[in-house]
Formats: structure tokens, sequence, C-alpha cells
């Protein structure tokens, strides 16, 4: 099987060439005082990066783990949760919040459109009981960004406590713990840190932790604990279980490259690409998937597949005739979007050029009428913008 | 503000584990992270658990599961133990007892043999225990105690629950690939090791063979976890090219695997656990020469990927492993739970497990002792160590 050139999807993206070198470090063992200091300045970095009050708390496997850790420590059995669900992460969340609460209720919105902070409060009003709201901020299946910080004051001022899945916005866009007045919110270093999948970053904010300490049900001595890794970060204590070294010094790799580079710099980079990428689209005869192109998300550009041609035929054929792979829809949507990722090192305009000339070849192929010109023209137009201005 | 706390790093990890990595899997760990949905990825992905089960030496599909093996020690309690089921726990260690807890959480009762935490398993007790307890439908061993640096007997254990009836679970996190063992030789129904130990590669991701029996029993346990990371469920078809992940898998820990795994097939597994089994005989000589005892009741029982040596009553464990640390750069590992303190533990896992590093490792600890004032023949260890490894020929 031929390796890809460019992975330009959804994520996992490929690592920044820092990252990778980091990878290659040698592994001390973990009881190591070398690595107990290593480990407590990277928490102290993340914590930074996170602009979180609270120290930040790193779960040692993919950043799923931390969403299902989440819900299972912090939602208790006498628990009412407010469910926000505008695409199938949001949905999916409900499923795991059902395992623990009393009850779930859901506010869904049509998957292409966003959650209103309207309806929240409504639902917040009408069941004053609700004390825990889910809601995932980046739709990453559909490319579309819930307004959190807004849902964020609405909770706060009802005074539940909110879950945030930010793992394929944080780090590509300016969204933090504190500024959208979070109490859980999960992160990954696999997006838009350019790192390597393989850790959860969590913020978990005092009333968080107050909460779970309060919950019997809260996991101890398991994967699934928060709790057992509260205060891992300080150097002068263990670890529950082996943390992934490579993993950790990845993501010391991954949060000095995002601060060097200044991560005003970075966010400017992903909305710059995603703009370039939208406008090639567009030009090129194509829709995006959100109803609103002002809920487009600058980490991941959603696009429809044209009718009569199925996403994944669009994405085997830009990776068999260009090297390039492209993302298609999730789960129920699989055939009718097709995903274009802007994360970490493939946030650049050129990369967003290269995905729009293999994406609109391979439709071509398959008998869409694209303008395949107009496309990378619309799109060099906004690159240029950019580095003229 | 990020602080400047820094500590120098360490020349020698020789502790029990994780351990350093080969240069090989270092450089795999490089390589580019390519989307998981991506027919390249699937396709290497399926071509990893071949490599795998052929490693493993099972024909049943391997399962990788993406998180330390404490992870799969816990996703294979959660997963194989229902309501319904006794469970017969071994315990002859710190992690042996560990696992008792996770058991309780899901079974319907727990009963234990349990024996001082340097001696192994009786396999008549088992069958005593289980000729007592007909009722028992899951057994837990722990091959390897690594906080004891004792090996279980687990082929004749395997006989024995095997002749009951009863499922096997084998955590051999320590001992797989550093020795003879594997899934069929001890009858185990699951069997958890990881890349972390005697494999020489990073510690992230579990490695599970499952029985066909075994994954009869989870099928019919109304309580294993599903859309979980305890799921074992989940993973099951994960490995075919044309099926989906249930989520993320993580891509660099797979490149370290394949080229884990790649260093075992091709040095060939024979050659690594006489590496490992050489390393273990010299480290005991030396030790012995210089008269500091092993922690296990017998050599007969002692890993031959872990020595586990006694901290001498008139120095601290944590005293001796700064002054390795600070004199020689060398790190070892201390005991755990019920060990800790007792003991010190010297690792051959992976790239350490070599005589050379025995002699480093010797020098260090001889050393160390005699700055707090212990005296030790730090000479005549080394000599009896060079003995043993010259016995063994042209390495």
């Amino acid at each position: 099987m031929q390796e890809t050139l460019f992975t330009i999807g959804a994520g996992p993206v490929d690592m920044y060439p820092e990252v990778r070198a980091a990878f290659t470090r040698p592994q001390p063992s973990d009881g190591d005082p070398a690595f107990l200091a290593f480990y407590q300045r990277v928490n102290e970095k993340l914590t930074r990066v996170l602009r979180s009050a609270t120290p930040a708390t790193i779960l040692q496997s993919e950043a799923i783990l931390g969403i299902e850790a989440a819900a299972a420590s912090l939602i208790a059995r006498e628990d009412v949760v407010l469910n926000l669900a505008s695409g199938i992460y949001g949905k999916g969340f409900g499923y795991w919040a059902a395992r623990y609460a009393k009850e779930v209720v859901e506010i869904e919105t049509p998957y292409d459109q966003t959650i209103d902070p309207a309806d929240v409060e409504a639902m917040l009003r009408k069941r004053p009981e609700i004390a825990v709201v889910s809601v995932v901020h980046h739709e990453t299946p559909t490319g579309i960004i819930n307004p959190v910080r807004e849902i964020g004051a609405v909770v706060r001022r009802h005074g539940a406590l909110l879950i945030v899945d930010a793992v394929s916005s944080f780090g590509g866009m300016d969204v933090h713990p504190d500024d959208i007045q979070s109490d859980i919110f999960v992160a990954g270093p696999g997006k838009c840190l350019g790192g390597a999948p393989g850790l959860t970053c969590l913020a978990v904010s005092e009333r968080a932790w107050r909460k779970i300490e309060g919950n019997k049900d809260a996991p101890f001595a398991s994967v699934l604990s928060i709790k057992d890794w509260k205060e891992a970060h300080r150097a002068e204590r263990g670890f529950p279980f082996t943390p992934l070294m490579a993993d950790m010094q990845g993501l010391d790799a991954a949060l000095d490259r995002y601060l060097a580079e200044g991560p005003e710099n970075v966010w400017r980079r992903h909305a710059l690409t995603a703009r370039a990428c939208r406008a090639g689209a567009k030009a090129m005869g194509l829709r995006l998937w959100p109803a609103r192109e002002s809920d487009a998300s600058p980490t991941v550009t959603a696009i429809r597949s044209p009718d009569g041609i199925d996403a994944e035929s669009v994405v085997a054929a830009a990776r068999e005739r260009y090297g390039v792979m492209l993302s298609p829809g999730v789960s129920e949507l699989t055939q009718q979007i097709l995903r274009i990722g802007h994360m970490g090192p493939t946030a650049h305009p050129t990369y967003a050029m290269l995905a729009l000339l293999a994406l609109g070849g391979a439709l071509r192929g398959l008998g869409a009428p694209i303008d395949l010109a107009a496309g990378i023209d619309a799109a060099m137009k906004v690159a240029d913008s950019a580095a003229a201005g | 503000m990020v602080s400047n706390i820094a500590v120098k790093e360490p020349v020698f990890t020789l502790s029990a584990g994780p351990v350093a990595v080969y240069p090989r899997v270092l450089r795999a760990m490089a390589r580019p992270v390519h989307y998981d949905f991506d027919a390249f990825f699937q396709t290497f992905y399926e071509n990893v658990t071949h490599k795998l089960n052929q490693a493993l030496r099972v024909r049943e599909p391997t399962l990788i599961l993406h998180g330390e093996p404490a992870v799969g020690l816990e996703a294979s309690a959660a997963s194989l133990i229902g309501r319904k089921d006794v469970v017969l726990n071994l315990v002859s260690g710190v992690y042996g007892k560990g696992f008792g807890y996770w058991a309780k959480r899901y079974a319907r009762d727990v009963h234990e043999v349990e024996v001082p935490y340097n001696e192994a398993i009786d396999p008549a007790a088992v069958a005593a225990a289980l000729k007592q307890r007909p009722e028992v439908s899951i057994v837990s061993a722990v091959h390897h105690d690594t906080p004891s640096g004792t090996l279980n007997p687990i082929r004749d254990i395997g006989r024995v629950v095997r002749e009951h009836g009863a499922l096997l679970l084998v955590d051999a996190v320590s001992s797989f690939a550093g020795m003879d063992i594997h899934p069929d030789d001890c009858s185990a129904d699951i069997f958890v090791t990881g890349p972390g130990k005697c494999l020489g590669g990073p510690p992230g991701v579990t490695l599970l063979a499952v029985s066909a029996r075994a994954w009869e029993h989870i099928g019919a346990n109304p309580d294993t976890p599903r859309d979980s990371v305890l799921s074992l469920l989940d993973w099951k078809e994960a490995w075919r090219k044309d099926k989906p992940f249930p989520f993320t898998p993580s891509v660099a820990e797979v490149n370290a695997l394949d080229a884990a795994l790649d260093g075992y097939l091709e040095e060939g597994p024979e050659t690594v656990w006489a590496r490992h089994a050489l390393a273990a005989r010299a480290c005991r000589a030396g030790l012995k020469a210089m008269k500091l005892p092993i922690w296990p009741a017998s050599e007969a029982i002692a890993a031959p990927t872990t020595t586990a040596v006694r901290v001498p009553a008139d120095v601290k464990d944590l005293d001796i492993l700064a002054a390795a640390r600070a004199m020689y750069g060398v790190v070892f590992s201390r005991g755990r739970g019920e060990t800790l303190g007792k003991l010190l533990r010297i690792g051959h896992m992976g790239p350490v497990a070599e005589p050379g590093y025995v002699i480093v490792a010797l020098a260090a600890l001889g050393g160390a002792l005699r700055h707090l004032g212990h005296a030790v023949d730090v000479g005549a260890g080394v000599e009896a160590a060079m003995a043993e490894i010259a016995k063994s020929g042209a390495h």
C-alpha cells in the first residue's frame, strides 16, 4: 500500500517536526526524579497554555478517554444533565451521560446548525434542577462551532456545571476554560497543537473538583478516574500508573512550539487557512455544510458532497490520484460530507490549496462539474491578501 | 509560570520498567502520524496485529488497547468478570493483590490463595482451592509480580485451571518477551502484556490475547462494557483493515510497537530470552559474591527480567538510590506497596538485558552501599558476574 503523501484530514494530523523529534528522546523511568520534575514542568506549561486558574490534569490515553472520564467522574446518580446536541459527538455524549445521570434532557438542532444560547437559558429556567450541562465546542464531524462563551455565561448564571469538549478547537482558536466558564474542559495534543493522539489535557475547575470529590460514584483506582491524577503533576508525588513518556515529551514540544509562535499567530493561521479553503470551495461550485458560514470552524472545513456522489469515493480518489488524505463524514453523515482539516502544521493556506486541488480533481474524475481554476484563484486571493496585509 | 526545577538526566536507566527503548523504536516514533481512516494506516495496523500474533504465537487475532497495560488489566476485569462469576485470585505480590480489588468490583465473590510476597503460588494449593470451591469460574494470576521479582509456575497453574474448567487471566506484562511464555503455554484465556518492558518499547498500549472461550464468556456477560475505554469487545474486530476503530488509536505508539516487534522477531525470541536469563544469572551471582541476599525465597523463582535485592538493615533504600544516581548516573527501582523499603530492583528488560549493564548495576549498587558505610566487596561481585558471563561462551 502506497503511503499517503499529505494528510489533510480532520485529525489526527501529522506532527510538527519538533514534536516528531521529541518523540525520539531517550525514555527515562517514571519514578526517576528527572522525569518527575519534567512532568511537573510540562503540566505547568500546559496550565499556562490553557490559561487556567487551576493546574491542568493530564490523562494517559486519547482525548476520548477524558470525555468518558468526565462523564463518569462528574455526573452523579441524582443529577439531571442537559446535553446540547448539534452534531454526532454531542449526541454521543448524551449516551455516556445517561449511564451515570438520573435523567438526561437534550436540546438538539439539525446538524448543520448551532445551539442557541437562548434555548439553553429557556431550558434551564424550565428545569431548574439541571446540575450539569454538556456541550461540544467544535463538532468535528460537521465542522461547526457552538457559541460556547455565551452558553457558558448562561450556565454559570444558572449555577450548573459545564463540561466542554474542545478537543478539535483548542489550540486552533481563542478558546480557554476560564474564558468560557467551563468546569471540565477537554482537549488533547493530537489536533491543533500538532502533536500525536495519546493523551487527554483537562482543565477542571475548583467547583468541579468539589463535585467530583463529593460524588460517591466517581471512579477511583481506574482509568476512568480523574481524581486519581489530581496531584500527579507534583514532582514529589508518584503516578497512579505509568504515564506515557514519549507522548509527554511530544506534548512538551508541541506546547513549546505553540508558545514560541504565539497563540494569537497560531489562531490567525488557522482562521486564514479556513477562510481561503471556504472561498476556494465555494468558487469551485461546492456548498459548505454549515447552514451559516459564520458557524464554520477555523480548524475543519466541511463541504457537502455533490448529489449522487459518495464522499468515501471522493476521498479514495483523492488519495489514489494525488496522495492526499481528506476525511469523509462520520456515522450517518459519512457519505454526505467531505472534510479538510486545518490543524497544527496543516493550518497553512498552501495546504488548503493542495487539498482543494485534490478534492476538485477527484470530484471531476467522478463526473461533478468543478471549476478548479476559479477555486484555486479564490483561495489564493485570500492567502495573498493576508500576506500583503 | 513554569518552575525551573531541573534534575540532571540519568545515564543508565536500569529500573524494573518502563525501561530504555531500543534506538530503532525511538526512530519509529518519529514516523508520520497518518489519519486513522487512511487505508495505509489501516493496512499497517492489520500487519502490526499479524506480527503480534506471531510474537504471541496465537492463532486467534490479538487485541491492541490504547492505554498502558494497567488499562488493559482493568478492562479485562471489567469485560470478563460478570456479576455471577466467582473469582479465585492468586496473590504472591503487590500486583496480584491489586487485581483482587478490581475483581471484587465485578464478581459475585472473590476468594484468594495468598503466599508471602517473596514466595510463589503452589499449583497444588490452586488445585485444592478449586476442589473446595467448584463454583470458581475465573482464576487470575500474575506471572511475574514485578514488585517482588518473583515468578509463579504459570504453566502448571494453567494446567490445573484448565482441568477444572475455569477461565484463566494472566498478567504477563513484565515477563512476556523476556522469557519463554506465551498464552497457549499456560492455557491463558486472557493474556495481558505490553511493549514497555521486555519488548523495549514505550509503555503506551496494552497487548491482549483472548481465547475463543473468553470471547464467549465476554459476549454472554450482560455487564461487559461497550463504548468505553474499558471495553474489549469494542476492539475485537478493529485489527481488520476494513473495520473502523472505536476511537483514534495512539498512532505513534503503534509505530513504535511495530519496530519493537520487528526487533524481537529479527533477533529471534530464543536469543532475546537467553540474553535476559544470562543478565539475571550474572546479576544474582554478583550479588551473592557481594553478600547481598536476593528477595525471592529461592533462586528458582527469581525472574529473569528483574532482580530484587534485599535492602541491608543498616541503610535506607532511598539513600542507596540517590547515591547510585548521583555518583554513577544509574537508576534502579524501589519496592512497591508491601515491598517498599525492603528491596531494590535491577531491571533486565529489552535493551538493558545485556550482561554489560549488569556490571554497571553491580558496580553502582556496591559503590553506593560503600559510600553509605555498608561494606561490600564490589570487586568480588563484578568478578562473579564476569565468570557467569564467561560460562555462557561467546555472546
